[in-house]
């Protein structure tokens, strides 16, 4: 069973859910926010963007 | 070991002391001692740009040694940009040199007759002529001069053509991507004729205990390795910050107007890696390695070769000045390092005169033709063309933005200020309205407004409280939007901040980067393990606060206080333009209240002056005292 890693969502901010192992696009369960991962390795990740910059910043105009 | 070397320029003339022993247990060394030293020779007015200013370059005190990261020494002298205190901190190996060569320490004063380098080649210091070098970019000077060292293993600091020309926010470079920004020492350095340090060594900095400091060395780098900050840092650098501050909607939008601003999809930071990073730098003795090194492989900068960028350069010139690409990012980014001028000041000066130009407060008329459109890849580079060569409407904002604002605005001048994005003569970085503490430091910081001062990084982070208690040594306030109980995480990242350029360690492995990463306990450590000083955590804390404490001083000798401890007002009166904030503003009372808390804890008094009795427990009661 590939292993889970907790990350947390800049756009809700505290909102912390698990994400499987090495996934490269993540969506955040409480807002709804899709983001882009870049994985360190099989336990670190961090979101690096959202999927489209452009939609992202209009959403908050 | 543990030298300095007073340098008369005028009379060319060599003078070496030891550092007491007492000099080193109260102020460590780098920006600790170069802080003693700027107290204690440089006298109250004296015009920064004057021979009568003093030029100090300090190693740190494990700088060069077994100790991770440890690679920094500051420049420090009165700043020509802020009029106050100057002290710029960098990393690159020009630093071990220094000591490697036989000094800590160098106080430059007077002005060459014509331009000189230092040659220093263990424990000699030589004097050459420089005429040569008037005419070379900064990367043509530091070939010409490794060639003229015949080592491949020298190392130099030097200045391009803005330092000569004495810009006052020129850098002193150590190499294409290491620079002492900020507060203008190059300038400095150009005023008084020295136009390059050249350094080699090949003594050793003995340690107190080696098989000690091997072993902490081994504990703090496997300690570092395994945090995910290590690892996001090692792969983007500061570059990080792009994608935080962006996605968090705090970037400094277009000279501070905005949070956030629309810069489309290819101003990302994975596509700076995978379009323009070509490889990765790093200083002496660092597993970090946050240094890009980038290349243009196409297009009509095909072939443009730098070091960088590093954010507060890079979110300048996107968000602040609007630039929507990274290809204009990066030549406004290498014109700087070639000018040798410092890439935030630019973008801050740019992005300045393009809100005025925005507001119609100027046109074509005033810039010589060149039209002020956010982002405009022509008018950027070209202002930075003339900032470095000053010339045009560019060499005018040369001049600082109080002068500028006055020649533009005269009597009316008081009223623009408001778009000038400077604390205490130096420019923001980062819109950190919100963030309550990180604004706090930004006002009080010693060289005027500055996120390697005292920036409360970890503010970012919604850490757990307890987690925060444990790192600070006493429980702060967990609501964000508070006013009260921020003054302590100031404090305690002044003092992170001071004691981490004292000793030349990096803050990038500090947790003043990342929560996991180096701080006071730690410090202490290696201090013992290197040298004979015997300090508890407490006690390398405190040298921190005596450093803080006699910049301080510096500045109410200059007769800054309360007044001065102040943010634009722009952070007030403006509120949050996009994202969860939207509609905020910070709240002035009772952000200038937090002041009161700030000085007590600090004990100073209400103007923010340090009382006798926290002079007396910092043993600065009897500074100046010439002891060095």
């Amino acid at each position: 069973m590939k292993k889970e890693i907790e990350i947390r969502c800049r756009s809700c901010h505290q909102f912390r859910w698990a994400v499987p192992s090495m996934q490269k696009v993540v969506k955040c369960p409480n807002c709804g926010q899709e983001w882009k991962l870049r994985w360190f390795d099989e336990e670190t990740a961090t979101i690096i963007s959202p999927v489209s910059w452009v939609e992202y910043e209009r959403k908050h105009w | 070991m543990n030298n300095v070397a007073y340098v008369d320029l005028t009379n060319q003339k060599v003078t070496i002391k030891e550092i007491p022993q007492k000099i080193r247990r109260l102020f460590l060394g780098g920006r600790g001692i170069n802080m003693y030293l700027l107290y204690n020779h440089v006298k109250k007015g004296i015009a920064p740009l004057s021979p009568e200013n003093t030029l100090i370059f300090g190693a740190g005190m494990l700088t060069g040694m077994h100790v991770l990261a440890s690679a920094r020494y500051n420049v420090s002298g009165r700043s020509p940009h802020s009029g106050l205190i100057g002290d710029s901190n960098a990393g690159g190996f020009f630093g071990p040199e220094l000591r490697f060569a036989g000094f800590d320490h160098l106080v430059i004063t007077g002005k060459a007759a014509k331009p000189v380098s230092l040659w220093i080649h263990d424990g000699q210091i030589e004097f050459k002529d420089a005429s040569h070098l008037s005419d070379l970019n900064t990367t043509e000077t530091f070939e010409t001069l490794r060639e003229e060292s015949g080592d491949p293993q020298s190392q130099m600091a030097i200045i391009g053509p803005a330092g000569r020309r004495q810009v006052i926010f020129a850098n002193v470079m150590n190499s294409i991507n290491n620079a002492n920004g900020h507060t203008g020492m190059g300038a400095v350095m150009g005023s008084k004729n020295l136009y390059a340090i050249v350094v080699r060594g090949t003594q050793t900095l003995p340690a107190r205990d080696p098989a000690a400091l091997y072993k902490v060395f081994d504990k703090q780098y496997k300690q570092v390795l395994s945090r995910k900050g290590f690892k996001a840092n090692a792969f983007y650098g500061t570059l990080m910050r792009m994608s935080l501050m962006r996605t968090q909607m705090t970037m400094a939008g277009h000279n501070y107007q905005f949070n956030a601003v629309d810069l489309g999809e290819d101003v990302d930071i994975e596509n700076f890696m995978d379009k323009y990073e070509y490889a990765k730098a790093s200083c002496f003795n660092c597993p970090q390695h946050t240094k890009h090194i980038h290349v243009v492989k196409s297009g009509p900068h095909k072939g443009m070769v730098g070091g960088g960028p590093e954010f507060a350069a890079a979110g300048g010139f996107s968000a602040t000045c609007g630039a929507t690409d990274w290809e204009t990012i990066l030549e406004c980014w290498d014109l700087c390092n070639q000018y040798g001028i410092d890439g935030m000041y630019a973008a801050n000066y740019i992005a300045w005169v393009m809100e005025l130009y925005q507001r119609g407060l100027i046109d074509e008329k005033v810039t010589g033709g060149l039209s002020l459109r956010w982002g405009d890849h022509h008018a950027m580079t070209e202002l930075i063309h003339q900032m470095g060569r000053k010339e045009g409407f560019g060499g005018l904002l040369d001049e600082g933005w109080k002068a500028v604002n006055t020649k533009l605005f005269g009597e009316a001048a008081p009223m623009y200020e408001r778009y000038v994005p400077m604390i205490k003569g130096e420019p923001m970085e980062g819109n950190f309205k919100g963030m309550i503490a990180q604004a706090l430091g930004a006002a009080t910081a010693t060289r005027g407004s500055c996120h390697l001062r005292s920036r409360y990084t970890l503010e970012e982070f919604s850490l757990p409280s307890k987690v925060v208690a444990d790192i600070l040594g006493r429980e702060v306030n967990p609501d964000p939007d508070a006013y009260e109980g921020k003054a302590w995480p100031v404090i305690w990242s002044e003092n992170l901040c001071a004691v981490g350029d004292a000793l030349g360690i990096c803050r990038f492995l500090s947790k003043w980067m990342t929560p996991g990463f180096l701080a006071f306990d730690e410090f202490a450590e290696v201090v013992n393990a290197a040298t004979d000083l015997n300090l508890t955590p407490a006690q390398v804390m405190e040298c921190g606060e005596r450093i803080w404490n006699i910049e301080r001083m510096f500045l109410a000798r200059e007769g800054l206080g309360r007044k001065d401890d102040k943010l634009a007002d722009r952070c007030f009166d403006e509120p949050w333009t996009h994202g969860a904030r939207k509609g905020q503003v910070m709240d002035k009372e009772k952000f200038y209240k937090q002041l009161d808390e700030y000085y007590e804890l600090h004990g100073w008094d209400q103007e923010g002056h340090p009382t006798k009795e926290t002079l007396k427990r910092l043993e600065l009661d009897k500074e100046p005292s010439h002891l060095l």
